[in-house]
């Protein structure tokens, strides 16, 4: 009996082992169908709810410098208003107390909260003044998120040729879109993981696939294009014209050291500028080149050895008539040798120099300096101006050519070939990037000048520059441009605008231009002064001469060109000193003296804000909180002064 | 009553068992409660205090010999349900329930005491009454009166999982000390009629927690929360793991009460189907174990003690993991030596004190 028993109680404690480990068994293959069978579902499923799948951030934009690595562009971080709908109970009265705050429609708020998504952007790129009211309303399921933001610190300078980028940080215009790729980084969002309570943590994603934007390294110098700029609004306004550009090249590279065009806009702001000003006219507006084009008639005449520069040329007295039309020069001259030709710029003399030379000739002579193709520039939407084939050329069409009217090229063509005869004959590809480097400032690309041709030999090209010359020497129609201590090379333009509406040429919208080079022996700049319509003094002698001669002056002070010796003359010393004079009064009735505030304990954000009507320029080092600023608060900021500004993070 | 035979009497395998799954334990804990706000001291630390004094009381209940209980074991019975009875009335009320006393420094938790003590209570019974044919339902009278005593008080508390431990602790003695075949039919038969009876008994959230098990995404972010999250927790662990530190269901604190009755989710997110299966197997080890001291116990009390304590352990292990792997509904039970908390600790650890003073005097007469 009690043997059974204990066999029983034997057998009850086997069951119980068995039943104990089988519900062991039980559990272990409910974790092996959860943990190897189901995975891939509980993956995702926790993917779903800690990742916000991916919202892709406006990418981090590398910085865009001048030749002497000064900022042209940066990016800075500002914050991004999002709202997650589904967390908003009261919508309405949400909507009701940010409206006013961004400043936009109730509606429009609402209609965003009620959307069925669980994340939307309400306002991007908000100020940090609308942060802090915004952060005081305390509202549940509306949060910031940092995104990077554009900053043009030199506002206006340049802009045309950096372009900007738009809200999403992609390139626009100029520069910013041509070199998008490289300057935006690859795909950046940030990984938004979210907490049980709906918290969100970034994790930047900057691991996997991930590079850093790289750096534009332009040719552009922003001294030279500030003194580009000044003088090309200052003549502008004086001369009351439409429009203006200046171009500076380097003759020897093509490199393009500035180009100002007026009407300008802040590329900060672009969007309150109406797009056409957003056109860089340099490569996009094709105009009649007027007078200016007798330079190529001169090379050649020169070149195809039609006539010497001694060889005279009657100029009718001041009227000359081709089949039904009258050519008229402003003054009335006899006989001209070809140098004064160009130096009095003759129309009718240089129409008998076309005649000889003949149509066909003067074509191919222009086609070898590139007026009639692109230029090829690393800048988008280059255009080509109109030159015709010379079958269709008539006699009087031979003459105005001649004289540069009934054909149109773009004021880079021009500056472009006018380098070749500065530079010995070459013609260069005109550019503007320098080379490009990544985020450690190793080199990742670099340009270096291309020559597209020779058209002159270099004798040619002295023969040229030597007439040209005598154009800005007392008497030429140049003389405004005259620098003393520096030989000049130039050619004055005016040229009559095609009238649309009633045809043929207006005879008061005019093109006034001067293109020069400086030193005449040694160029090391040539410039291109363009106005469009000025009012007063319509002509180029004396409209743009000027405005050249000033930034020709300022230039070859900041290059170290030292004047020869003998060329400061006392009475012309004088002559020089007066006109600076003024400029400088005009300056500080225009700007009253501004002091540098006190940035202190302020974010980027914050002190480029404050600064942004001054006309400093701006360098920034480190993130956080103002350091360190130079100069001290109180200091009077002068125009284009540099502003240091070193910031580092809190604590 | 205390001899030095009895130090070497310690059962190693059994002390090495509780080590490693406490040792597992605070390394677990450690990474569930890293994001957690932990007050003065850091969770791992503060529940390495209460191992310690868990320790201290299981070699306390491993010093006297454990027919001194089987004397005492009235008397202890009577003490828990005191105390139970008193934190109905004085207890302090954390998150909706009212289970905890204040004693000087800390809470206890008096119904994880009442464990031990219906354990010693229930083995003096069917010790002192053997019935060799099999008890009878009127046999099991007193013993279904000792339970569900401090059972119906404690779940007016409300603590279902601790309730529901005890009627296991019951039900699991009373076959294991065998019980007629008839009795348990009509057992069975009386229990499924009483269903519809308990459900109208039960609290709501307590329906809709079995409710939501039955089909958890029938609420996704109320009450089948729970559910849900602790299976995506364990099953994006995969075969082996996120890694330790890298989960990160816990981490954002999507699992509630991850450091405590959901602990194990934390494990088999950071550890994977490999380590799920070392702690479960290490559990399996410990409860076998126990039946083995219980079968070699020298008498009756102490086979059906052993056996008590183990189906104590058993039915936490089983409840706890199946609830955080959805096969059981949610009852808040704590996981043996890997949730966080001082009571469930202490009683724990003198459970295996229990076991170790069954072992160490098998031999003596």
């Amino acid at each position: 009996m009690k043997d059974r028993a204990k066999y029983f109680f034997k057998l009850r404690a086997c069951l119980v082992f068995v039943g104990f480990t089988l519900c062991f068994g039980l559990i272990a293959v409910r974790a092996y169908q959860l943990q190897v069978l189901e995975r891939d579902k509980s993956l995702e499923l926790a993917q779903h709810q800690y990742y916000y799948g991916s919202i892709s951030l406006p990418p981090h934009r590398g910085t865009v410098y001048d030749a002497k690595e000064r900022e042209l562009a940066v990016s800075i971080k500002v914050n991004s208003l999002y709202a997650q709908p589904t967390k908003i109970k009261n919508k309405r009265k949400v909507a009701r107390k940010l409206a006013p705050i961004l400043r936009t429609d109730v509606r429009k708020i609402q209609s965003l909260l009620s959307s069925p998504k669980s994340f939307v952007w309400l306002q991007r790129k908000i100020t940090p003044a609308q942060q802090e009211k915004i952060e005081a309303l305390g509202f549940d399921g509306v949060g910031f998120i940092p995104e990077s933001r554009r900053f043009y610190p030199n506002s206006e300078l340049g802009s045309h040729i950096i372009g900007f980028a738009g809200m999403d940080s992609q390139g626009l215009e100029g520069l910013e879109k041509v070199h998008d790729k490289c300057l935006r980084n690859t795909d950046e969002y940030v990984v938004l993981e979210k907490d049980a309570l709906g918290r969100w943590i970034y994790i930047s994603a900057g691991e996997k696939g991930f590079r850093s934007p790289y750096n534009l390294h332009l040719t552009l110098d922003l001294r030279v294009q500030y003194v580009a700029e000044r003088e090309l609004r200052r003549g502008v306004m004086d001369l009351k014209a439409r429009a203006g550009m200046v171009v500076v090249m380097e003759p020897f590279t093509g490199k393009i050291l500035a180009m100002a065009i007026q009407p300008s806009f802040n590329p900060n702001l672009f969007w309150e500028y109406s797009p056409d000003r957003w056109r860089n006219r340099v490569i996009t507006d094709p105009f009649e080149p007027g007078s200016l084009l007798k330079v190529f008639l001169l090379a050649a005449a020169l070149k195809e050895e039609i006539a010497k520069e001694s060889d005279i040329f009657f100029c009718e007295n001041g009227a000359y008539k081709i089949g039904g039309n009258v050519i008229h020069d402003i003054k009335r001259h006899g006989w001209l040798s070809l140098r004064n030709v160009i130096k009095f710029s003759s129309n009718i003399g240089a129409s008998k120099v076309g005649e000889s030379l003949g149509a066909e000739r003067f074509y191919h002579n222009l086609c070898a300096f590139g007026l009639n193709e692109k230029t090829g520039i690393d800048l988008v939407g280059e255009v080509i101006g109109n030159i015709r084939p010379p079958q269709l050329w008539s006699p009087v069409d031979l003459a105005s050519i001649s004289f540069g009217q009934g054909v149109s090229v773009t004021a880079l063509q021009l500056i472009t070939a006018f380098s070749c005869i500065a530079n010995g004959g070459k013609l260069m590809r005109p550019y503007v990037v320098e080379k490009i480097t990544d985020a450690r400032r190793r080199v990742v690309v670099e340009f270096s000048p291309e020559v597209r041709r020779r058209v002159l030999s270099e004798r040619s090209c002295r023969r040229i520059t030597s007439i040209l010359t005598k154009v800005v020497k007392r008497g030429g129609t140049g003389s405004l441009a005259r620098l003393p201590g520096y030989e000049v090379a130039g050619k004055t333009g005016t040229a009559q605008k095609a009238d649309r509406a009633k045809g043929g040429y207006s005879e008061e919208k005019i093109i006034a231009s001067f293109m020069g080079f400086i030193p005449a022996d040694d160029p090391r700049m040539a410039i291109l002064v363009v106005l469009d319509e000025p009012t007063k003094s319509s002509y180029g002698g004396v409209g743009a001469a000027p405005i050249f001669k000033r930034i020709a002056h300022e230039l070859m002070q900041y290059m170290g060109v030292r004047p020869k010796e003998g060329g400061m003359g006392k009475r012309l010393n004088i002559v020089k000193a007066t006109p600076v004079r003024k400029q400088k009064a005009r300056n500080e009735k225009n700007h009253p003296h501004h002091l540098m505030p006190d940035l202190h304990g302020l974010s980027m954000r914050q002190a480029l804000v404050r600064l942004e009507r001054e006309k400093v320029r701006i360098r920034l080092a480190g993130s956080g909180i103002l350091e360190e600023q130079r100069p001290n608060p109180g200091t009077p900021l002068e125009k284009g002064a540099e502003v240091f500004l070193r910031f580092a993070p809190t604590r | 009553m205390i001899d030095r035979k009895s130090w070497a009497q310690l059962d190693g395998k059994l002390i090495i068992l509780t080590l490693v799954l406490m040792t597992i334990g605070i390394v677990n804990l450690y990474s569930a409660t890293i994001n957690l706000p932990g007050g003065e001291f850091p969770f791992y630390q503060r529940q390495l205090f209460w191992l310690g004094i868990g320790v201290f009381f299981g070699l306390l209940v491993f010093l006297a010999d454990y027919r001194y209980y089987e004397e005492f074991a009235y008397p202890i019975y009577l003490l828990a349900l005191l105390s139970i009875v008193s934190v109905l009335i004085y207890g302090i009320v954390v998150g909706g329930a009212q289970r905890w006393i204040r004693i000087g420094f800390f809470n206890l938790q008096p119904s994880e005491l009442m464990k031990i003590a219906l354990i010693l209570a229930l083995a003096r019974h069917f010790a002192r009454y053997e019935m060799r044919e099999g008890y009878g339902l009127r046999d099991l009278i007193i013993p279904a009166v000792i339970t569900l005593l401090p059972t119906l008080l404690i779940a007016k508390q409300p603590d279902l999982g601790t309730a529901l431990v005890l009627v296991f602790i019951l039900l699991s003695i009373v076959m294991f000390v065998k019980i007629r075949f008839r009795s348990l039919l009509i057992l069975l038969t009386v229990v499924i009629l009483a269903t519809p009876f308990f459900w109208v008994a039960l609290k709501d959230y307590q329906r809709s927690r079995i409710l939501t098990f039955l089909n958890p995404d029938m609420d996704p972010l109320g009450a089948g929360y729970h559910i849900i999250q602790s299976k995506i927790a364990v099953g994006s662990g995969g075969v082996w793991g996120k890694g330790y530190l890298h989960g990160t269901q816990c981490k954002l604190q999507f699992l509630p009460e991850h450091h405590t009755d959901f602990v194990f989710a934390v494990l088999g997110e950071e550890w994977g189907f490999i380590g799920c299966g070392v702690v479960l197997a290490l559990y399996l080890a410990l409860i076998l174990w126990g039946l083995n001291i219980g079968m070699k116990a020298k008498d009756r009390f102490g086979t059906i003690l052993a056996f008590g304590v183990t189906a104590m352990i058993f039915w936490h292990v089983i409840i706890n993991v199946g609830m955080v792997l959805g096969i059981m509904p949610i009852v808040g039970l704590p996981l043996p030596f890997l949730s966080y908390g001082g009571s469930s600790a202490v009683v724990h650890l003198m459970g295996i004190g229990l076991l170790l003073n069954v072992r160490a005097r098998r031999h003596i007469f």
